[in-house]
């Protein structure tokens, strides 16, 4: 077959470069034909082209989507160079790349795969891919994090979520190279995204991209003559933004009442100016306390020696912004430079990107470098060679922590008093009541003086000084990763080429993590101990890929195939080891000095696979299309008797427009197109993993401390089912493409179903088996859903125009059909939110995906509430509160651009739909500091005053009986009962937002005018990001940002950026 | 040239690429190096042997049960002693120890093995019926073939463990118990150890099953003469070490939840009893974390809601911890079936007419053992003479409570077969009914997992509230709760 290509009586070479007239930058796709021929090709990722041509041929045609056809003469040299312009028509065709580097037009392409370009994915900086890409992509759910969670992924869902656990990312491509995430990225060196949504479209790349992949390709030099050489320097200030609602009534501790402090022999000196005044409970750390309405009182520093505020009284006053006044002004620096040549044979990039992030939490930062090295040369004729080298390293400080009870929002959110002068705090950090041992906020009250143990009096209770405990716990993290590519392509003609690819992805981490002797010795219940843990780890992934690559174009039809293996290889060490129960000598932080043995832990992966895979696309006429992939695997992490999985797609595409009349007028552009993909997947619950050891399971740890001499075991507590195989995910899609008045508006539509069946999860059982679960196959998702996406200028005159782009996807069902009939279990619990009182995370058949269920209020037929005798609520054990998935998903983009130099972004991004459950505001209303614990009741009065006058919770509903009730409860009681009694309806939210993202004005710096002759260009740009949550159900969290898939549990609170960008090209 | 070339070239680099072995093979590549696929016993029995050591102590399954029968107070937010609902997850002990002592049952060729992870097992399931009632026992454990396996009806359970127990007591012999940190491997102790888990189980009966000729006394009878644990040399004293801390100490290593109640030092003052002094340990002794020897006899009143506890706590640094220091050392052992236990529990049997032999003088020798196990002098002639002391069902009740002090399952088992101590319910409780738990309820994870049989056992429930689900229902043994 190969041989084919020899048909032709070709005499002549020619070969040449084709560039845009707009920007000078060489154009890639480029159709390359001898008109009345059929001889055609077309130009490769750096615009040039080889193409041979009969003797007989005088002239070359160029087409491109959305550029003028040219038509140059073949002169009396082999070179032919073009130049296109671009038409009148609007939007431009893009090129869509999958799985293996593999492009092909939009045109030709018959999944709904979006591409976001560098300009649209930047139009303001962000410093990660995932935020950049929301609402720009239909069918994508970006689960944002808080800026202030330094390092922390992001995720994002594509159409939806699967599998059965709390779901599965989409799989990052960079260059050909699969990352576990994308967060690594320098966006500057990223020239455009391919999003693939799922199956059909992802189906090359195998078990990995059955959740969808999105694919990165960064940019090359190109060939425009010199150095060229850009950098970009880029500043954004972040400050919290949503915190949650809190009361500004009532004071610190759990007596609502003041002491009155006496002085007595034994006490210390400095006390006796207090003798007489009064006091709150410092040692709860709950907010019920006194009412604040400036009395005088003894703040928690008075009691502490050597500070202008000893045994000085202060006002009992609100502090409103306590919390927020805690969390520093972080600043994100953002900058890099690229240095670009390209020539005849050859084209090199260099990249450099530096990130400085400072935290909102002081003592916080982040620091990461990336390098980018793209390389191409051709050694001869038929040999090329291309690298493509990329090195990240990052360090990190202070490791964020959001979980319950964490030493910041952890702390504000669920447990705090509300008259903390955050101010004084931030002052006394440097407090020390003896050496090394730390004021706290939450001491002791003064009846706990004990002369011979200060600390029982003075020692943090529950808490430390936020500042201090920042100072005193030191994380750092290290980590350094290495991935790419080296490449050799065998041209052996025009059609017909071999590519050998070798892929590396090394990373290594080191983590050390030091609890400070003064945190031991400065508390008295925080139970922390001096301590020392450190952690390394060294994974290495290696690919050795071939593809072998055939395009050609045969009278009306074009034929573009691929076949190719790929052979992985992933070695994964990790090591650690930790002190325990404290230091033998204080201050002495190694392993070798833990108190008891340390513990140590040692982890061994190995994962392989190896692929045969093979693509085939067929045209005819530029008009329709069929596309179809095959891709078989074997691997390692399979039970051997069945370890092989048969991955295909296949799909159709016509473009019926050609075949109007109308073509140029209202109709431009008309295409509908179909898909079909399967992908049985491997067993990994990760991109990270394809399930290493899950198979055959039942292992019996050896752990490394003996118990009183003696080897201790615990029996596995998942049975392994021997047939375990991984899941199959099915997509199919229905796509229309139009555009209208010249390509002036465009609409995409897609509607698609999906289903994963098999999914090789733990079916919980009940543990009196003696099994918690089983590790089998079972369940049955279907979803379904529609996206489309519409982009055009509403309005276009000379000097101003206005784009604007919508996306909007509808999850018309993602439903859970099947849990297992042949286990007979119908649901299981994915995930609580650190307390199993609060709504939590379940799988139930017939139920939407993801479930938030849990103990709640017991209602009766009409939904109200069954309450007891004293009028608190009624537990019932399994109230389902609403799935987690969003059903509406989307944004909107508006470019402005007004005399070229201006333009003004802004895009919203949005969500309808969907829960969560907030474990802080669970506790922050058991603590007393929620606004809801301190407001007014029907009567107009506080809800904290006595029932007997006039106060309470007006609690109202029917009794045991059914006979209605409507009577008062106090309202500390009415808190505490509904946290311990489960009954937390109320914590439930809505993810529901619309979101001002990103908003940015930039202006082109006219150098040219301005007569700078060293810089070729110059854009400045003021930026926001996060800038404004326009609608949100939940007020007090940012429910674009949520930390877990059940909920918030302590997150830190988002954050509102505003900065600069400023790029310059040399 | 070279077409030739180039075409076998890329046929070379294509097969080389794929081929080599067969594509499927991957030999051992998914096998974790740090694991063992086979169970080792002796691991499997020390581990449930430490593990032990926490259902008569800090576990929810005790510390609950030590709350209601109040020999402890919580002191800074309590919850437990207000009896908020007690909705207990027992899963984790299936597939946990209950598992563990299984998986030795079934892949062991030991017999001595076998019948201390048998023994061990029974007094578990004891452990968790006491607390829920019915559970299931007949169908557990049987592996992935009874994923819903039957709730038993709690007589059921306690004939099960009574034979169970007594069979496994037949089989040990020559030989040792691989794995045993507790009794040094000795079949003798673990005979002692089983004949008594079957007197305490069986006295438990004592209600509900008095006669002398019914299966309680019969399964008493044989276990008392087949010799019991009647010394202190002979308690199952689970041994910590200095990587596996006593849970006591662990309660105390950072926060101080719980406190003494004042329940005991006011019954322990009113006897002048000697065990005053090991009991309680002060708050603000020194060497509080780390053995120290200061009394404290300033008990935590009972059933205080969160407001009076934190205020009585700050206004009496001297308040008790549970036990003395030097008593909950972190290598101090738990003991988790004692001499005095034993003894007290013969002499009811003894009393009831189960047996023939001196139940006052296996009364006095039970408490003599008692206070010998807590280092203190032995009683005096004028201790046993008072009037809440001298021989009587009622002061039988007390003492077996005080032998029992802090083993929660214990205390709470002869408070609610005796009604002894006398106790008031909590002042600040948070429930409707006021009444003092009698047992814990069911999760919402079983109705999600084994529904089908928690509502029928849930039918079954007498008490209070016949046919729900409460802790104001009683057990099957529980008389005086119907």
């Amino acid at each position: 077959m190969f041989c084919a290509t020899q048909a032709f009586a070709q005499n002549r070479t020619i070969t040449g470069t084709v560039t845009s007239k707009d920007d000078g930058f060489p154009l890639p796709g480029v159709s390359v034909t001898v008109p009345g021929t059929q001889v055609g090709t077309v130009t490769n990722d750096y615009g040039k082209f080889t193409i041979k041509v009969p003797a007989s041929a005088k002239s070359l045609a160029f087409t491109f989507v959305g550029y003028n056809r040219l038509v140059a003469t073949i002169g009396a040299t082999d070179i032919v160079n073009a130049t296109l312009e671009t038409n009148a028509k609007e939007l431009k065709e893009v090129v869509v790349t999958s799985g293996y580097g593999i492009k092909q037009t939009a045109r030709s392409n018959s999944n709904s795969a979006q591409v976001v370009t560098a300009t649209e994915l930047n139009t303001v900086r962000q410093p990660n891919i995932n935020n950049a890409l929301a609402g720009k992509v239909a069918g994508i759910q970006v689960r944002s994090q808080s800026a202030a969670a330094l390092g922390r992924n992001t995720e994002v869902r594509l159409r939806g979520a699967s599998g059965f656990g709390t779901g599965q990312g989409a799989l990052y491509v960079v260059d050909g190279t699969i990352l576990p995430n994308a967060d690594d990225l320098n966006l500057d060196d990223v020239e455009s995204v391919t999003v693939l949504q799922g199956a059909a479209a992802a189906a090359l790349l195998g078990s990995q991209g059955a959740n969808g992949a999105i694919v990165i390709t960064t940019s090359k030099a190109k060939k425009n003559g010199g150095l060229n050489i850009d950098l970009r320097l880029g500043a954004t200030w972040d400050k919290a933004y949503i915190l949650p609602n809190y009361q500004n009534t009532y004071g610190g501790g759990n007596n609502p009442n003041f002491e009155q402090y006496v002085w007595k022999q034994g006490d210390p000196d400095h006390w006796k100016a207090l003798s007489g005044k009064y006091y709150p409970d410092y040692s709860d750390d709950s907010s019920w306390g006194p009412k604040m309405s400036g009395q005088e009182y003894i703040p928690w520093y008075a009691w502490y020696a050597g500070t202008k505020y000893t045994g000085k009284t202060a006002s009992w006053v609100p502090q409103p912004n306590n919390a927020a006044e805690f969390f520093q002004t972080g600043v994100l620096t953002d900058n890099s430079l690229t240095f670009n040549k390209a020539g005849d044979d050859y084209s090199f990039k260099l990249s450099l990107g530096n990130v400085y992030q400072k935290g909102i939490i002081p003592t916080q930062d982040l620091r990461r470098n990336t390098l980018n090295l793209n390389y191409n040369y051709d050694l001869n004729k038929h040999l090329s060679l291309s690298a493509n080298i990329n090195y990240v390293n990052q360090k990190q400080h202070g490791v964020v922590e959001d979980g319950y009870a964490n030493q910041s929002s952890g702390s504000f959110n669920q447990w705090f008093h509300r008259d903390i002068d955050m101010g004084i705090m931030k002052e006394l950090q440097n407090l020390q009541y003896g050496p090394g041992q730390y004021a706290s906020w939450n001491h002791n009250d003064p009846a706990a003086w004990d002369p011979a143990n200060p600390t029982a009096f003075y020692g943090g209770n529950y808490w430390y000084n936020f500042y201090t405990y920042q100072k005193l716990i030191k994380d750092y993290y290290n980590r350094d990763r290495f991935y790419g590519n080296i490449a050799l392509t065998y041209k052996v003609n025009n059609d017909l080429n071999f590519k050998l690819t070798y892929r590396k992805q090394q990373n290594t981490t080191f983590t050390e993590n030091i609890e400070s002797t003064e945190l031991a010795i400065s508390q008295t219940q925080t139970g922390r101990k001096g301590g020392y843990y450190t952690y390394q780890s060294y994974s290495n992934r290696e690919n050795l890929e071939f593809l072998a690559t055939y395009n050609k174009k045969i009278r009306d039809f074009t034929v573009n195939a691929n076949f190719g293996t790929d052979k992985f290889n992933w070695t994964d060490k990790e090591n650690g080891a930790q002190t325990v129960n404290g230091l033998t000598i204080p201050y002495v932080y190694a392993i070798s000095n833990s108190a008891n043995t340390p513990s140590t832990y040692n982890t061994r992966i190995k994962e392989k696979y190896n692929a045969v895979l093979g693509h085939l696309s067929l045209g005819w006429k530029d008009m329709i299309f069929l596309d179809g992939s095959l891709r078989n695997d074997w691997f390692s992490t399979l039970p051997q008797k069945k370890n092989d999985v048969l991955s295909k797609s296949a799909g159709i595409s016509f473009v019926f427009s050609d075949l109007l009349k109308s073509q140029d007028k209202w109709l431009s552009y008309g295409k509908v197109r179909a898909t079909y993909g399967q992908i049985p997947k491997a067993l990994g619950t990760s991109n990270e993993t394809f399930g290493y050891g899950r198979y055959p399971g039942a292992a019996y740890n050896v752990p490394s401390l003996k118990y009183a001499g003696q080897l201790i075991m615990s029996a596995p507590d998942q049975n392994v089912d021997p047939d375990i195989h991984g899941s199959t995910v099915t997509q199919k899609e229905l796509g229309l493409d139009l555009r209208f008045l010249n390509d002036r508006i465009g609409i995409s539509g897609t509607y698609w179903t999906g289903s994963e069946t098999g999914i090789p999860a733990q079916v919980n059982v009940n543990s009196a088996s003696g099994f918690s679960s089983i590790l089998t196959n079972f369940g049955d998702v279907e979803k379904k859903g529609f996206d489309i996406t519409a982009n055009g200028y509403p309005i276009k005159v000379p000097n101003f125009s206005w784009n604007i782009s919508l996306t909007y996807s509808n999850l018309l069902q993602d439903k859970v059909v099947e849990i297992s009939n042949k286990y007979n279990v119908q649901q299981i619990i994915v995930a609580y939110n650190t307390f199993n009182q609060v709504p939590y995370l379940v799988q139930k058949a017939g139920y939407a995906w993801g479930q938030l269920f849990g103990t709640g209020i017991a209602r009766n037929a009409a939904g109200v509430p069954i309450l007891d005798a004293a009028g608190f609520y009624t537990q019932a054990k399994a109230v389902y509160f609403g799935s987690v998935l969003p059903k509406h998903t989307g944004g909107l983009q508006n470019t402005f651009t007004l005399f070229k130099d201006f333009a003004f972004n802004f895009n919203i991004d949005y969500q309808f739909g969907g829960k969560f459950s907030s474990l802080s505001n669970a506790w922050g209303a058991f603590s007393g500091l929620a606004k809801q614990t301190a407001v007014l009741n029907d009567k107009g009065n506080p809800i904290r005053d006595n029932v007997a006058d006039g106060g309470g919770v007006h609690q109202v509903g029917v009794d045991a009986n059914g006979k209605p009730v409507s009577m008062y409860v106090n309202a500390y009681d009415y808190f505490h009962n509904n946290f311990n009694n489960g009954t937390e309806d109320m914590f439930v939210y809505d993810l529901t937002f619309i979101k001002l993202r990103e908003a940015g004005i930039s202006y082109r710096i006219p150098v040219k005018k301005l007569g700078i002759s060293a810089i070729k260009n110059a854009t400045i740009q003021l930026q926001a990001h996060d800038l404004w949550l326009i609608y949100a159900k939940s007020k007090d969290y940012d429910p674009s940002q949520i930390s877990a898939v059940q909920g918030e549990s302590g997150q830190l609170p988002g954050t509102r950026g505003i900065g600069f960008n400023l790029r310059v090209g040399f | 040239m070279k077409k030739i070339h180039i075409y076998s070239l890329t046929t070379l680099l294509l097969l080389g690429a794929v081929s080599c072995k067969k594509p499927s093979d991957f030999g051992t590549t998914n096998l974790d190096p740090t694991a063992v696929t086979a169970p080792v016993t002796s691991a499997l029995i020390a581990n449930v042997e430490k593990n032990l050591a926490n259902y008569v102590s800090t576990s929810t399954y005790a510390i609950n049960g030590a709350a209601y029968s109040q020999y402890l107070s919580e002191t800074q937010y309590p919850g437990t002693s207000l009896y908020n609902l007690p909705q207990v997850d027992f899963a984790g002990q299936y597939s946990g120890n209950l598992y563990d002592c299984q998986n030795v049952i079934n892949t062991s060729t030991d017999k001595n093995a076998i019948a201390a992870a048998t023994i061990m097992q029974q007094y578990i399931f004891w452990v968790l019926t006491d607390d829920f009632g019915d559970i299931p026992y007949s169908q557990a454990l049987a592996g992935i073939k009874a994923i819903t396996p039957a709730y038993d009806k709690q007589e059921d359970i306690y004939k099960g463990i009574l034979s169970k127990t007594a069979a496994a007591v037949a089989s040990l012999g020559g030989g040792s118990v691989p794995g045993d940190v507790v009794y040094g491997g000795s079949t003798d102790k673990w005979k002692k150890f089983g004949n008594s888990l079957i007197i305490l189980a069986s006295t438990q009966l004592s209600k509900v099953k008095p006669g002398a000729s019914d299966y309680a006394a019969a399964a008493f009878k044989t276990a008392v003469a087949g010799g019991y644990i009647a010394d202190n040399s002979d308690n199952f004293a689970v041994p910590f070490t200095a990587d596996y801390h006593n849970p006591w100490y662990g309660l105390y290593d950072g926060r101080y939840d719980w406190g003494e109640s004042n329940t005991v030092t006011n019954t322990t003052a009113a006897l002048n009893d000697g065990r005053t002094v090991p009991f309680g340990g002060a708050y603000n002794d020194p060497a509080k974390g780390s053995g120290g020897t200061i009394t404290s006899a300033i008990g935590v009143p009972y059933g205080l809601g969160r407001t009076d506890a934190n205020n009585f706590i700050n206004a009496n640094p001297g308040w008790a911890y549970v036990m003395r220091a030097d008593k909950r050392k972190f290598d101090s052992p738990v003991i988790v079936t004692s001499a005095a236990e034993v003894l007290l529990a013969v002499t009811e049997g003894m009393n009831i007419g189960w047996t023939a032999g001196d139940a006052a003088g296996t009364y006095k020798t039970g408490i003599t053992k008692s206070f010998e196990q807590w280092g203190v002098d032995a009683p005096s002639a004028s201790y046993f003479a008072q009037g809440g002391v001298a021989f009587s069902a009622k002061n039988l009740a007390i003492q077996q409570w005080l032998a029992a002090y802090p083993d929660g399952h214990m205390g709470w088992d002869i408070w609610r077969k005796t009604g002894f101590p006398v106790l008031v319910p909590a002042v600040g409780h948070s429930n409707t009914s006021g009444l003092i738990v009698r047992r814990f309820v069911y999760t919402s994870a079983e109705a999600q997992t084994n529904g089908v049989n928690l509502k029928a056992a849930i039918a079954r429930e007498t008490g209070k509230a016949p046919g729900t689900d409460s802790p104001d229902n009683a057990v099957w043994w529980d008389v005086l709760g119907q």
